[in-house]
């Protein structure tokens, strides 16, 4: 049974209304302030903010990867936790598959009119956009990736 | 003694009310399990905030903030949160003690209390007391969507930051589980009497034997303590909404469940006496005919 989980360490990600992820995984990239930050097993102890990125969660038992899209929280990392506080948390999880269309095209569309940007929330709008049309690109790749190792 | 006629309008008034009660049960019950739904699984996050905070203010080397400075004004903010309609038992009566309680301590100290509310009955509350509220918060139900507590959180900041409010106060309906909810304040600014509240809660120990100089911090402490801070205080107005929300609508759940019941063994005990009165005018009319047989027979 120790042999399952070498390497390993466990990661949740909370939000106010919700527990979004709570599993033991391989490796971490969070977006922190400063850029992505990767996170793998025995890391030292650390409290760091989070910027606006894309979350993946690589190496996850009997799952696809995880990816979530954050916009501002915390990270702390002890003791091979990794505990992620998160505000704004956007991610395909738990949505069904006409869903998820509708929210890539719609991303799409908010990314081709890049020339109407006018306000603050429409540039987070538009970022948050760009991200969701990169994650649904991570995912789409995700899924054919085990069909061409094979 | 009632005739029929009244005991069958007692019995009709009850199964109305029997009615209504159930109904407003069933809508509570759901709204309840839907709150309660949110607060269970926000308690980690909140726990694991005030746990951050208390490594914060641990470190060794004294991280100070505005927002921990002690206050420059007399003047209270208070936030009240109430329902906006009765039958939910002490819910409403035990904030109003509160918010006597309030004014009594602001009169003895001398202090300028500002009122903000949610809820038409504390409205009402209020304007009995003859005490205008500086504001009504009128753009949401239940509970403010996570923009519209970030602007109450940060309006408030933004009035203790500029010497305005030197203490703020949210007077609730604190939800400890579903046998205990109690109507408390929570005092969000200055920041250290509510970090002090939140990490001497039961259920936030420090887990670990780590302290803050172990810890690898990005960006500066002093940086991270100020987001830390809004995060928790944005966190801390939802939770009391939240929270509110949740014991209200227990608090209606169990006092209609108890409507409900009364109402049936009312209903119950009415037809009883319904068919006994029935049953004695069938008895009276019945000897009235057999006397008027036997008198035609003689």
């Amino acid at each position: 049974m120790v042999g399952l989980s070498r390497g390993k360490f466990r990661i949740v990600l909370l939000t106010p209304k919700a527990k979004l992820l709570d599993c033991r995984c391989g490796s971490v990239v969070l977006p922190a302030h400063d850029g992505q930050t990767g996170i793998l097993r025995n890391h030292c102890p650390m409290l760091s903010e989070l910027g606006f990125g894309i979350m993946q969660v690589h190496e996850i038992a009997d799952r696809p990867d995880a990816f979530f899209i954050i916009n501002g929280g915390f990270v702390r990392v002890s003791e091979n936790h990794v505990t992620v506080l998160a505000y704004d948390v956007t991610t395909f999880e738990g949505m069904s598959e006409e869903d998820v269309e509708h929210l890539v095209s719609h991303a799409h569309s908010v990314v081709v009119g890049q020339a109407y940007i006018r306000t603050q929330q429409e540039v987070i709008d538009h970022k948050k956009a760009k991200y969701i049309v990169q994650m649904a690109e991570m995912v789409s790749m995700r899924a054919i990736q085990p069909e061409s190792g094979e | 003694m009632a005739t029929i006629r009244q005991i069958l309008h007692r019995r009709n008034a009850a199964v109305n009310i029997n009615k209504v009660t159930t109904t407003m049960e069933t809508t509570s019950a759901v709204r309840y399990r839907q709150y309660y739904k949110h607060w269970a699984q926000g308690i980690q996050f909140y726990d694991t905030l005030a746990q951050l905070a208390y490594l914060m203010v641990t470190a060794e080397h004294r991280i100070e903030h505005p927002l921990m400075a002690p206050p420059k004004s007399k003047t209270n903010a208070l936030i009240i949160i109430g329902a906006d309609r009765g039958l939910c038992g002490s819910y409403n009566s035990e904030i109003f003690r509160q918010i006597d309680t309030h004014i009594k301590m602001a009169q003895r100290f001398d202090r300028e209390l500002k009122i903000y509310v949610k809820g038409v009955k504390v409205q009402t509350y209020l304007d009995h007391l003859k005490i205008k509220p500086e504001h009504v918060y009128e753009d949401f139900t239940d509970i403010p969507t996570t923009e519209q507590a970030n602007d109450i959180g940060d309006f408030f900041m933004e009035e203790y930051l500029n010497g305005s409010i030197g203490r703020l106060g949210i007077v609730y309906q604190r939800f400890f589980s579903q046998a205990s909810q109690k109507a408390q304040t929570l005092t969000l600014l200055p920041v250290e009497d509510l970090i002090d509240d939140l990490t001497t809660r039961a259920t936030v120990i420090w887990p670990w034997e780590l302290e803050f100089k172990d810890f690898e911090l990005s960006p500066s402490p002093e940086h991270i303590f100020e987001t830390l801070t809004k995060m928790i205080i944005r966190t801390s107005v939802l939770k009391c909404f939240l929270e509110a929300a949740v014991s209200e609508h227990l608090a209606r759940v169990v006092c209609m469940r108890n409507a409900s019941e009364n109402a049936s063994e009312m209903i119950e005990d009415l037809t009883m006496s319904y068919n006994r009165a029935r049953q004695g005018q069938i008895t009276v009319e019945l000897l009235d005919i057999v006397g008027g047989v036997e008198a035609a027979k003689q």
